[in-house]
């Protein structure tokens, strides 16, 4: 099992908590957004308190480093492929495919209104065209803080990420529209919404007018429909190790964290 | 040419945006010998504009990188302007960059400072395109993108650290009081 997390930690320094979860998880590959520290100190602590194998995958540019990713199986690669200002493209090895983990900070919502982060969509979908083209897959993983919840527009417009709430409506691979087709993606992050689901309803909570729901979806993992088959699960965790990151009321404890909760994504090095 | 000729329109240039990135693109490929390669992408803008992206390949390693967008009305390929991307670099690392007064920061708050804002990236014709793109692709965020691209820079962080690891201070080699 290939085990992925990936947390915006707020421009804090959460090295503790993140060597936590990486320990407790046995996490092959972290990916950190905001990180309130350099990649180089983190991977120091993740060398220290997990394991020496951890490494810093190669990147095109220290420049556009927003995302910091860490690996400890070399045979996953992660080298940087492609490198925008809110996207970096990583190699990712799966099992015996060559996959594409495409790391994804959409628009800020304080500074972007709701047409210019749906918009921005169509560019990300732009992009994920090209890469399919140039790097020769079609097995693309999204994962990342889109600033938008799976409901929103842009994450399932045909012209956006296409993405579908369950496995069964991206079956048929694509779909038409004004005679152009469109490729499916699906977003398990649909499974975990609500009170009815084990965990917190979303992975960030928000009452103020820039989040009208209370919880919110924002970051996410969305998988193109040919790597379905290799996806396995997908958890918000509330726990790093045995220290809680969740607040008394039971939302992000943005005191001592982070005020997004992080994820775990899972994949099956097999298809199921 | 009589002077009521328009000034700068030479009647020997008359390509569309398209066609200039097309000879960069053939440029880029003979100057390199092929290492390097320019991908121009279409697409709509947010505007419904005709957009072309335009990614720079670093072909035996198969990476990739976006550069800039190059933005005109449909059917209307000039004026057209470049759109560069916005990256925050820290001032240390700009060889120029703006430094407020007092007196602006305050006239800005107040919102009584009015002010013509100029896109020096518009260009009317292809001459002046030509120009700009020349001048876009020597900016020093779209040229340290390209020369990233050439050079592996993340290596760095790992043999540091690698280097730190095993540069343990010989204790044989101390001197013994």
């Amino acid at each position: 099992m290939l085990r992925v997390i990936f947390w915006n930690v707020n421009k804090k320094d959460l090295d503790d908590y993140i060597c936590s979860i990486a320990a407790s998880t046995n996490a092959d590959i972290v990916v950190l957004l905001e990180n309130g520290v350099s990649s180089k100190k983190t991977l120091q602590s993740l060398r220290i308190n997990v394991s020496q194998d951890f490494y810093y995958p190669k990147i095109i540019s220290t420049a556009r480093e927003r995302f910091h990713c860490f690996c400890r199986t070399p045979e996953l690669d992660l080298s940087e492929m492609h490198s925008e200002l809110r996207m970096s493209a990583r190699l990712l090895q799966i099992g015996r495919h060559n996959a594409l983990l495409v790391l994804i900070h959409g628009n800020d919502i304080r500074n972007h209104g709701a047409s210019q982060r749906q918009f921005a969509t169509t560019e990300i979908a732009d992009t994920l065209k090209l890469l399919q083209i140039q790097k020769h897959t079609n097995k693309l993983i999204l994962l990342g803080d889109f600033n938008l919840n799976p409901f929103d527009e842009g994450m399932n417009d045909a012209r956006g990420l296409n993405a579908m709430m369950t496995k069964a409506c991206v079956k048929s691979g694509r779909r038409t529209l004004n005679e152009k087709e469109y490729d499916f993606y699906y977003n398990p992050m649909w499974s975990l919404f609500g009170d009815n689901t084990h965990g917190p309803a979303g992975t960030i909570y928000n009452t103020s007018g820039q989040g009208f729901y209370g919880w919110s979806m924002l970051d996410q993992v969305v998988v193109h429909h040919s790597v379905v088959e290799f996806f396995h699960s997908v958890k918000i965790l509330t726990e790093a190790g045995t220290k809680s990151l969740l607040s008394k009321s039971g939302h992000p404890d943005t005191n001592s964290a982070s005020d997004h909760f992080p994820i775990l994504v899972e994949f099956c090095e097999e298809g199921q | 040419m009589s002077s009521f000729w328009p000034s700068s329109i030479d009647l020997s240039k008359t390509q569309s945006p398209r066609q200039v990135l097309k000879i960069a693109q053939q440029d880029w490929h003979n100057d390199s010998g092929g290492v390097m390669e320019l991908l121009l992408q279409d697409t709509v803008s947010q505007t419904g504009d005709t957009k072309i992206v335009v990614y720079a390949k670093h072909v035996p390693s198969n990476r990739t990188t976006r550069l800039f967008a190059v933005v005109h009305q449909p059917n209307e390929p000039y004026p057209v302007t470049i759109e560069l991307e916005t990256r925050k670099l820290p001032n240390f690392l700009k060889k120029t960059y703006y430094q407020p007064s007092q007196t602006d920061i305050v006239a800005g708050l107040m919102g009584t400072k009015d002010k013509t804002i100029s896109n020096p990236w518009v260009s009317t014709t292809p001459n002046e395109f030509e120009k700009k793109l020349k001048e876009a692709i020597n900016e020093d965020v779209v040229r340290s993108q390209i020369v990233n691209l050439l050079a592996d820079s993340s290596d760095d962080i790992h043999e540091e650290l690698q280097e730190n690891s095993v540069k343990e201070p010989d204790k044989s080699l101390e001197p013994s009081l």
